[in-house]
């Protein structure tokens, strides 16, 4: 996209349309003109520069309430919640991995400064055990004594202006503010419990527009902290994320759920999370489920420096990417959307941002969003993504039963047919789908098929490809290039059962095939 | 691997102890048909073949089977009742990707392997030429034989092709989007196994496993010498981008006759296979003599996250590379890369 169909997209857009009342953020790159001392988006930042940054960005990002101290009541329990997943020994520790402690620090002040809030937590759970478990795996030591994320001590270098550890910085708080609580909560052992001590399951609760648990079980473990707190600022670091495509905001929910009541014995990590919560291949449904507990009140990108292709380290140099900047706001939706725009992404990609916004949590039309301070496209690198990575499929289907066609949405990127349909995968049934899509010019792209089956598809009544596919079915496998013309494009498929199975998924990714939808393309119900 | 960082005038011990963390050793399977026995590291007795033959001789086609069921054999990490290739599904679509020189009772060995182990649906033989002598009729011997498996030979100089960017960052100088027509079949298929000689070039110093993914350029858009994709950049680097598009998932190296750098066949018999080409090229350049370490393709790959090449860091299992090496005459102008 160029900066003339962004501007059009995002601000211009909206004020040509009326004055329509719009989620703010701010964005602070560190080239910022009012910052006392500029830098260069490559640059190592002082504490100082990102303290400022920091500041500037929530001053920019304010919410509804008129500012980020304005909407947090007085004598609230605030929660900030970091992204600190790995201690730098673990072996998938990189730069990059975990949210700066200076923005952190800087978020701490910024409402312990300002804010009346009497006990400030700093909350987090990651793979590591507390020093009091007997567990003997995923045990972290420093100086032969076992730590975790509050005494483990960075030292100078990781993070420059910061020196030391979580602990010794809340406890500097405390000193400072002793008007206020300041605490560390381990959210890996913070798991509610019944009266008997057993871990107790809660269903996701329902948005005020009824829409529910998207996971495939609906009722999670959660922690006493994310569920009861007043306040809540999620300040994640700004990554690539291998299934989910972007973590920020929202994905650094994941970090929420209690390890202590989701890990296997030997591993801590949250298998079973994944195993019993993820649905249609997908996480994207525990993300935004275990957002549901408590959506943020508040949202601190740190966007100095985040990892490319995968979320943690796979040992390369290059993994690490600087970027210098920081974006604040209160709508976690918008944030997440205008940070796949800023890590090279589209918005539209991402599954867990049309789930939050179906659950009212925030925007993801650009249209709605207005970016204070830095523009969101200028200056940007383009991100490595993951090896298999593939955007939002089309959901939109008319599927043919006898001479009508009747509307389908699919829950997932898949089209399981029989199911679908209800007609069973019998020699000589033919299933017949059609999907439409609105290009707003001539464009060059690749239709991208998974397919169980024989299909024939067309564009425009132009057959455009015919196969079979008998092997592991897998989303974005058969790339086949095509032409959209403006405006409407029906794409039809015609597909008949192989072994009993009948499957679908489509995307058109651009001219550059790399499995980002193609630009401003837009699927609709036929 | 405690690890100590300097803070000041502090200095930490700093360890995770018992982490889940995956063993990153590569396993590599090296065999040469003398092979009468070895030990792990801890001991363990290693079985030899059954009929051990000297490394020039020639050997039956069951003699070079188990040869090559053995290289399999010892590149496992799990140990098992059925006899298979780590990493391959039952419902896969296998690309084996051969070389013009490829000895074909290895592939005939390797898919029979696979099939019986049901691993794999599809199997796709595939370079750009005509399907050399022999394949044909194997390929109809199998489907006979594995009837619920789909065996073929495609020949990639008429495939179709589409463009694709390399899916990490790419490394051409002179193809900074990183764009390049890549064959379908390599961007579509689940699994790809390389199976080559042992050989050289005056490109890249070796022509192994990696060296095999020249073929997925076609040469209807590249020219018939690939011309145009040479000037993208240094080979080295053209060919770590093409490599990136779908790194093998297997690789075997092998076989009985080879090419030296003065054109010269060689008989050495010898298979070396595991699940990172990386490393199974670096095993197959130590055994032809070279210094690895002075390979700047392998020492690319290796700095482009794709594995170790430093021997020392690759566990060889079945003979050692020193029983192994049979020095080759190095390509002209090898001296001065």
């Amino acid at each position: 996209m160029n900066r003339r169909h962004f501007l059009m997209s995002t601000g211009a857009a909206a004020m040509l349309q009326g004055a329509e009342e719009k989620t703010r953020l701010g964005l602070v790159r560190s080239t910022h003109a009012r910052l006392r001392q500029p830098a260069p988006l490559d640059q190592e930042l002082s504490d100082a520069q990102v303290r400022e940054m920091v500041f500037r960005a929530i001053e920019l990002g304010s919410p509804g309430a008129g500012s980020l101290e304005a909407k947090i009541r007085p004598g609230s329990w605030l929660v900030i919640k970091p992204n600190i997943v790995f201690l730098r020994p673990h072996p998938a520790y990189a730069k990059g991995d975990i949210t700066d402690f200076r923005v952190t620090r800087a978020v701490l002040e910024y409402v312990a400064t300002r804010s009346r809030a009497s006990r400030i937590t700093i909350a987090e759970g990651g793979t590591y055990r507390r020093p009091n478990d007997k567990a003997e795996d995923n045990v972290v030591t420093q100086g032969g004594q076992r730590v975790n994320a509050l005494n483990f001590d960075w030292g100078v270098d990781e993070f420059p202006g910061f020196d030391g550890s979580l602990g010794g910085m809340i406890q500097s708080f405390a000193r400072r503010f002793p008007d206020k609580k300041f605490d560390y909560v381990d959210l890996s052992y913070d798991a509610v419990r019944d009266p008997g001590g057993a871990f107790r399951r809660i269903e996701a609760p329902k948005a005020p527009n009824g829409v529910g648990a998207f996971g495939d079980r609906p009722d999670y473990f959660v922690t006493n902290t994310i569920t009861k707190c007043d306040f809540l600022i999620t300040v994640p670091v700004m990554k690539v994320h291998l299934q989910s495509g972007i973590t920020a905001c929202l994905k650094n929910y994941v970090g929420t759920a209690p390890r202590e009541a989701y890990s296997r014995p030997g591993v801590f990590h949250n298998a079973k999370l994944h195993e019993q919560h993820s649905a249609g291949g997908r996480i994207d449904p525990f993300i935004v489920d275990l957002a549901s507990f408590h959506p943020p009140d508040y949202c601190v990108v740190d966007g100095l420096r985040g990892l490319q292709c995968q979320e943690h380290s796979i040992q390369r140099d290059d993994q690490t990417v600087r970027s210098n900047l920081i974006l604040a706001g209160e709508d976690p939706v918008a944030a997440d959307a205008i940070t796949a725009r800023l890590l090279g992404f589209q918005e539209t990609d991402m599954e867990f941002l049309h789930m939050a916004s179906r659950r009212q949590m925030g925007t993801m039309d650009m249209a709605r969003i207005d970016v204070r301070g830095d523009e969101p496209d200028r200056d940007n690198r383009r991100w490595e993504k993951p090896g298999n990575w593939y955007g939002r499929c089309n959901r939109l289907w008319k599927i043919a039963r006898g001479p009508e066609w009747v509307a389908h949405e699919a829950r997932f990127d898949t089209l399981d047919l029989p199911q679908a349909t209800g007609i069973a995968p019998a020699a000589g049934v033919t299933y017949k789908v059609a999907a439409q899509a609105h290009s707003p010019g001539h464009g060059r792209g690749h239709l991208w098929m998974g397919l169980r089956g024989k299909v024939v598809a067309r564009l425009n009544g132009l057959t455009v490809a015919e196969f079979e596919c008998g092997t592991r079915y897998r989303v974005g496998q058969f790339q086949f290039p095509v032409t959209l013309q403006p405006g409407t494009n029906r794409f039809e498929f015609h597909i008949q059962p192989l072994a009993g199975q009948a499957m679908l998924s489509v995307l058109v990714t651009g001219r550059r095939n790399d499995g980002d939808t193609l630009e401003r393309l837009r699927w609709a119900a036929v | 691997m405690p690890d100590e960082k300097a803070r000041g005038q502090r200095v930490l011990q700093e360890a995770m102890l018992a982490s889940a963390s995956v063993d990153r050793t590569p396993r590599i399977g090296l065999v040469v048909s003398s092979f009468k026995g070895g030990a792990e590291h801890d001991g363990t007795p290693i079985a030899g073949l059954p009929s051990p033959r000297a490394v020039d001789a020639e050997l039956s086609p069951s003699e070079q089977d188990t040869l090559l069921r053995k290289a399999i054999e010892l590149s496992r990490k799990g140990r098992g009742d059925t006899f298979q290739i780590d990493g391959i599904g039952s419902e896969d679509w296998v690309v084996i990707k051969i070389t013009g020189s490829t000895d074909l009772r290895l592939v005939r060995s390797l898919l029979e392997i696979l099939a019986t182990a049901r691993q794999g649906k599809r199997f796709t033989i595939a370079e750009d030429i005509e399907a050399p002598d022999g394949y044909a009729a194997m390929l109809n011997e199998l489907a006979a034989r594995h009837r619920t498996a789909r065996f073929e030979y495609l020949n990639l100089a008429g495939a179709p092709h589409l463009s694709a960017p390399a899916v990490r960052r790419t490394f051409a100088a002179k193809n900074p989007d990183g764009i390049y027509a890549i064959l379908k079949v390599i961007r579509e298929c689940d699994r790809i196994i390389t199976v080559g000689p042992l050989g050289v070039s005056p490109l890249t110093g070796v022509a192994l496993s990696a060296s095999s993914y020249w073929s997925i350029a076609p040469k209807s858009v590249y020219g018939a010498g690939r011309e145009k994709l040479l000037a993208l950049g240094d080979p080295v680097d053209v060919l770590c981008d093409l490599y990136l598009h779908h790194p093998p998932d297997y690789a075997i190296l092998g076989g009985a006759m080879h090419k030296d750098g003065a054109g010269r066949s060689i008989r050495h018999n010898i298979v070396i296979a595991g699940r990172s080409a990386l490393a199974v090229d670096a095993v197959g350049a130590a055994v032809m003599g070279f210094d690895v370490k002075k390979v700047p393709l392998l020492d690319k790959l290796e700095a482009r996250g794709f594995g170790v090449s430093d021997v020392d860091s690759i566990w060889t299992r079945g003979n050692e590379i020193e029983e192994a090496r049979r020095p080759f005459e190095k390509p002209a102008g090898w001296s001065t890369l």
